[in-house]
């Protein structure tokens, strides 16, 4: 059983390096392409972090943590007039802290009362950062548990889906096969418009295919919770036995497709695409999949029927990108960022 | 017979072995666990109390009766032929005798 497991994650342990060993027309390529762009965003996302505490740091050798950095995201620093900045760097205007430590933006002048509120403005420490990419690594590093679990919940379904890949041909199957193919020549072409022009049209095939297979696939499910075999007598089994494979390999390329699009789109650091891929995925499973698991368990020859059994287990499949969307979709993000008195 | 009932639990024997239960029964006697109503032929885990066996094996025991009708039709018409021209030669006969 350990040694299953170990398998079933092999791909989407974001703890592993990353690989590059399966071919794009493996069925272990998608979801390699994804846990690979997760990897890299979170390694980019610690060199970040490290590189704004160091910024920070050396900025103001007072300061020192970006405490509620990882909840709320980002908006710097001193929002003051250049006179006043002037004035600071002159030292005819300091910043003070109070008793407790806690430092505030307000300024107290040469005669030693106290002026008006500083309102903080990025500029100031974040120079040299791009403050998207800033917020994003930083909940992207916040995230990293959730991001796992998500990898966790979706190598389940992906060991499960490749069996059925093999082999298999129709002209939707066509189309992801297409968007494939498309990103692979993205991959491969240095102007940027051209690029882009492909990518899009990549993921325009991979969004049809998918949408094309989730019909087909909702087709087949009515089909046998209608008894629509009933009417083929003496022929039923086999008529339950075709659908359930066209079923079995609808599920399998919305699985590959699913994975491909969420692979680009955090290949191409479109973080809040990729989670809304995710989410459309996770909801797929909850309508389709998980309302009709104890139909599917019946009529698939391979599924016992448990907990544990082929459909039970997709079914189970809840990724909680909600919270991930929410964060990445936040409007307006602000970093605090909390200042200490310098010993 | 009535519906039968199976071990849930994957690592326990009862399941591997698909070893059955009477309907009466509540609790696993391997593991302890609770016992759930299976299909009567491939053992499939129901999640209904309705049904004695899952889809696919109601189907194919539809369709077992559908092909017992095709084959008893067919050897009821065969027979009625034999008995036909059995019934024509002895006419035959017959005709033989009386002249």
């Amino acid at each position: 059983m350990k040694g299953i497991t170990k398998e079933v994650n092999e791909n989407l342990d974001l703890m592993n390096p990353v690989m590059d060993k399966f071919s794009p027309y493996e069925a272990e390529y998608p979801v390699e392409l994804l846990s690979n762009g997760l990897k890299l965003r979170l390694s980019q996302a610690e060199n970040i972090v490290e590189n704004i505490y160091n910024a920070v740091a050396k900025a103001s050798p007072m300061v020192a943590q970006v405490r509620e950095a990882t909840k709320k995201g980002f908006r710097l620093v001193v929002d003051a007039s250049e006179d006043t900045l002037k004035d600071i760097e002159s030292g005819k205007i300091k910043l003070t802290t109070e008793k407790s430590g806690e430092m505030f933006a307000q300024i107290r002048e040469a005669n030693g009362h106290y002026g008006s509120k500083l309102p903080i403005k990025k500029e100031v420490f974040a120079k040299g950062f791009d403050p998207i990419t800033m917020a994003n690594a930083l909940q992207m590093k916040a995230l990293q548990a959730q991001v796992q679990q998500i990898a966790d919940q979706l190598a389940i379904i992906d060991h499960s889906v490749r069996e059925v890949i093999q082999g298999q041909q129709n002209d939707r199957i066509g189309l992801y096969y297409s968007g494939l193919s498309l990103y692979l020549e993205a991959r491969n072409v240095n102007k940027s418009e051209m690029k882009n022009a492909l990518i899009s049209q990549s993921l325009r095939a991979l969004s049809e295919s998918t949408f094309q297979l989730k019909l087909t696939m909702q087709s087949d499910i009515k089909y046998l919770a209608d008894n629509g075999f009933m009417v083929g007598k003496g022929k039923r089994v086999e008529l339950i036995d075709s659908r359930m494979h066209s079923i079995n390999q609808s599920f399998a390329f919305i699985h590959q497709a699913t994975m491909l699009r969420a692979g680009i789109y955090c290949n191409e650091e479109e973080l809040t695409a990729m989670s809304t891929v995710l989410n459309e995925y996770s909801n797929f499973i909850e309508h389709t999949v998980a309302k009709n698991a104890d139909l599917l368990a019946q009529c698939d020859i391979t599924d016992t029927g448990t907990e544990k059994g082929v459909w039970k287990s997709r079914a189970k499949l809840k990724l909680e990108v909600s919270d991930f969307n929410k964060q990445l979709n936040t409007a307006d993000k602000t970093i605090y960022l909390g200042i200490k008195k310098e010993d | 017979m009535g519906k039968i009932k199976g071990c849930s639990n994957e690592t326990c024997v009862a399941h591997k072995k698909k070893t059955t239960y009477k309907e009466s029964d509540k609790f696993c006697p391997k593991c302890g666990n609770a016992l759930t109503l299976v299909c009567k032929d491939c053992k499939t885990q129901l999640s209904s109390d309705k049904d004695k066996y899952c889809l696919r094996c109601h189907a194919k025991r539809d369709d077992k009766k559908d092909k017992v009708k095709i084959i008893g039709g067919g050897a009821a018409l065969a027979l009625g032929g034999v008995v036909l021209s059995f019934g024509k030669k002895a006419i035959g006969i017959a005709a033989k005798f009386k002249g």
